[in-house]
């Protein structure tokens, strides 16, 4: 069976590359007896697939993933989440109903959009440069949308993508190093909060919000 | 939601850093930090990248061992790379431990293992950056003690000055009794707690001992306060590993590793006496784990850490008395976990590709076999026992098995080598494609090639090593034999031989004394950094710093020693007598074998060759 999960990726753990996730999971997943099916040929592997590559140094509150499995229950999510290592956390998951048209195509086409948080380190609020940066990214259509928003306490910004398996976050950060607004990733301080179905009207004064994989679909609708 | 990752100190650097998975850790198995009765504080210091270090065992086992000790609590760190080293700098960061992010001047005890001479500037680097003054003598009463174990401790004269105290051999009961010491010592000078480590068996203090120049070259120790030769400095080795500690839990890394999986110890020590290997000589007796023990504990880490892998270890797993029952025990008892069981070290026999044969998970890739010289006359003399019988049956065996990718690793430049030994490595691979040829296969065939490097401890610790000059005549020599053979159309051969400039530096300090010092202090000054990597090393940098501190490398690897000179490990007894490393080297003279004086199989094994190994269950007088 196909599960759908969602997980955070907080602290140093943020550094751990994309490419090295699988991994986790399934060394996770074997402490935890998470039943995997394999993969095929020579060297059989978990079957577990990512969505979105998600580059280093960014914390992520839901990023989605799926897993085959011979069996599941919350129970083994709450037994595999605490055999993860420390920056790691499941925050949801559901098998994937068996012959759902729509829930049964790949992950990449389920990741609609994503959602990020960005500020500046050292300023206490977005500077006008930089919304004025973004909000040109979003008239030339690179990014649907800019709000207002807050990290804790700070006010930020929230910018909204779609098709994030093609428009990573750098999407974001090249522009603004382009234009002297920040002199490198060290300056930026980004959170990617979700990626999902892209929703309409979904919080009050948001034209847009993102829905992140942990659920199915339905509850959502 | 508060995102407190930004307000780390280090995370501006990490977004700059090369690889900066390699600094965060976030590794499954980590123990909490002790509170309480306040503990004595190490940190194990790695000098080398986090991929690297992480792959080494010892630090698996000594960290465990510490949290399990309820005066000590442990931490380790590992080398930066120049570019964060530089970050450190520019913002004036100490340098932390890995888990908790303590500055590394902050601990009591700071504890290198020195398992490759190329590594030692990085030593000094992990100092600078933590704020620990680098000589010894200049440390003041809130520094931390710094110690170094590991094979380097065995031939520790160029460290001296930078070392406080040396742990010489395994570290299992060594290092609980030295931090017993400090824990019991707490508020002590430090010229008094290392009086008192001093005492330890195992624990050499540079600074208490004097080492005086030779006339007829070397040196003798003497007691600095008496001016008397100081005794031996014994090697600890525990004597039974199954009683020794053993983790039953291990760090599992996030990021990947040289190394990724579970290490399994199957035995320390090994007897069938390379001339050239040093392991081999200062890692004596031969101790085996029982072969239960060895089932339970792989069953156990293959549970808990969730490792896809499981490497059975030691310096020639084949050899194992019990291997091919374990293997057995191990393939039914993982048969559910979806484990990859590997054996790292193939000797060249049938027995061992038969074995490997029966592997499932060693079935994939290639086989990698390491006859060494290329003639059985060279062979001989640096004791490698593999025949040209050997050599065909392996080759056949792996073929017929369904092997086609065969990896040779050989030495240049070993004591007495000709072209005609040159020739003869070629000459292998011809041999491997005409076996192929009567098999119907058309195996590929890589050799590899690495410089030779005297060791001390060994039975070629006299001899000369060749100069980067002729070693670089013997690799094109060979690359041009390779590409002739066959007309230069043989696409299945393939040749690489190792740069020889690091071969010749590591030569040096592999056989250094504490002249050595400052030379190592002024290269790292000029900036050397992991001169173990071609891409960091530079050979005009240290070149630079000989000429400057008037010290001649030549001194120390290009020259013959005689059977009286005094060497600056004499005061160091590793595990085997120096008489018998002299017969030994005599034996090599004359191109004469030592065999293994284990029994192996049907073979009884050869009388003991009175190699002088404390605590031998082999020698005469405590055979069985």
């Amino acid at each position: 069976m196909r599960l759908r999960l969602t997980y955070s990726k907080r602290g140093r753990a943020c550094f751990i590359p994309h490419i090295a996730i699988p991994s986790v999971f399934a060394r996770s997943g074997a402490r935890a007896s998470v039943p995997f099916q394999l993969s095929e040929g020579f060297t059989p592997r978990p079957r577990i697939s990512l969505g979105p590559e998600l580059p280093v140094g960014i914390p992520a509150l839901s990023e989605p993933f799926e897993a085959w499995v011979h069996s599941f229950d919350q129970e083994m999510l709450r037994r595999w989440d605490e055999c993860l290592p420390p920056g790691f956390s499941l925050t949801g998951g559901y098998e994937v109903p068996e012959g759902s048209p729509g829930e049964a195509r790949a992950l990449s086409k389920h990741c609609e959009a994503a959602s990020c948080l960005l500020a500046i380190r050292g300023e206490t609020s977005p500077s006008p440069r930089l919304a004025a940066c973004l909000e040109g990214l979003r008239d030339a259509g690179e990014i649907l949308s800019v709000t207002s928003a807050f990290m804790g306490d700070r006010p930020c910004l929230r910018c909204i993508v779609e098709t994030p398996s093609k428009r990573g976050p750098t999407l974001l950060v090249k522009p603004l190093v382009e234009e002297g607004i920040v002199e490198g990733w060290g300056d930026i301080l980004l959170v990617r909060e979700a990626v999902g179905r892209l929703v309409r009207g979904a919080a009050e004064g948001a034209e847009y919000g993102v829905v992140p994989l942990s659920s199915p679909k339905d509850e959502h609708r | 939601m508060d995102f407190p990752e930004f307000a780390d100190g280090m995370w501006p650097l990490l977004t700059g850093a090369k690889r900066p998975s390699r600094y965060v850790g976030c590794e499954y198995g980590t123990l909490p930090e002790k509170g309480g009765e306040r503990p004595v504080r190490m940190c194990l210091a790695f000098p080398d990248t986090y991929e690297i270090g992480m792959s080494y065992l010892g630090f698996q086992i000594l960290y465990f061992l510490v949290k399990s000790l309820p005066y000590a609590d442990v931490d380790r760190v590992y080398c930066p790379w120049p570019d964060l080293e530089e970050l450190l700098r520019a913002r004036s960061l100490p340098l932390s431990s890995i888990e908790n992010g303590r500055p590394v001047g902050q601990f009591d005890l700071v504890g290198f293992t020195l398992q490759y001479e190329l590594s030692y500037t990085n030593v000094l680097t992990m100092l600078d950056l933590a704020g620990i003054p680098l000589l010894s003598e200049e440390r003041g009463e809130k520094d931390p003690l710094i110690c170094a174990g590991g094979p380097g401790a065995l031939t520790p004269e160029p460290l001296a000055p930078f070392v406080d105290f040396f742990c010489l051999g395994d570290g299992e009961e060594l290092l609980a009794e030295v931090l017993k010491v400090l824990s019991e010592t707490k508020g002590a000078t430090r010229q008094d707690r290392l009086s008192a480590l001093s005492e330890v068996e195992g624990v050499y203090v540079p600074a208490f001992v004097d080492y005086c120049p030779h006339p007829d070259e070397g040196g003798r120790f003497l007691w600095k306060r008496s001016n008397k030769d100081v005794p031996l400095f014994q090697r600890r080795a525990v004597q039974c590993l199954d009683s020794a500690f053993s983790p039953e839990m291990l760090l599992v890394p996030s990021a990947g590793i040289v190394h990724d999986r579970i290490p399994i110890e199957l035995f320390r020590g090994c007897t069938r006496g390379c001339r050239f290997c040093q392991a081999g000589m200062v890692t004596r007796p031969v101790r085996e784990r029982s072969p239960d023990s060895l089932v339970e504990r792989a069953r156990l880490l293959v549970d808990r850490t969730g490792w896809e892998e499981l490497g059975l270890l030691s310096l020639a797993s084949c050899d194992y008395s019990h291997v091919v029952p374990l293997i057995r025990s191990l393939t039914s008892a993982l048969a559910d976990r979806n484990v990859k069981i590997s054996l790292p070290s193939l000797r060249m026999d049938a027995f061992s590709v038969l074995l490997a044969a029966e592997m499932e998970s060693m079935r994939r890739g290639g086989l990698t076999f390491a006859p060494e010289a290329g003639t059985q006359r060279l062979r001989d003399v640096i004791n490698k026992g593999v025949t040209e019988e050997d050599f065909d049956v392996c080759l056949e065996t792996a073929l017929s098995k369904g092997w086609d990718r065969i990896k040779l690793y050989f030495m240049m430049g070993l004591p007495g080598e000709t072209d005609k030994d040159l020739e003869g490595i070629v000459d292998l691979a011809e041999r491997a494609f005409a076996i192929g040829r009567r098999n119907r296969k058309k195996p590929r065939i890589a050799l590899s090639v690495a410089g030779f490097v005297p060791k001390a401890h060994t039975p070629f610790q006299w001899e000369r090593q060749s100069t980067v000059e002729e070693l670089r005549a013997k690799g094109r020599f060979l690359k041009g034999l390779a590409m002739s053979r066959q007309g230069g159309k043989n696409n299945r051969l393939s040749l690489k031989y190792h740069e020889p400039e690091q071969t010749v530096l590591e030569g040096v300090f592999a056989r250094g004394d504490r002249a050595l010092a400052p030379v190592l202090l002024e290269a790292w000054r000029r900036g050397a950094r992991f001169d173990g990597w071609s891409e960091t090393f530079s050979y005009d940098l240290w070149m630079d710093a000989f000429d400057r501190t008037g010290i001649d490398p030549a001194r120390y690897a290009h020259r013959q020693r005689t059977k009286n000179e005094g060497l600056p490990w004499d005061h160091i007894a590793a595990g085997v007598s120096k008489s018998f490393l002299w017969r030994e080297k005599e034996k090599a003279d004359r191109g004469l074998l030592s065999p293994d004086c284990r029994p192996h199989g049907v073979d009884q094994g050869a009388t003991c060759h009175g190699c002088g190994a404390v605590a031998c269950p082999l020698a005469p007088g405590q055979r069985g």
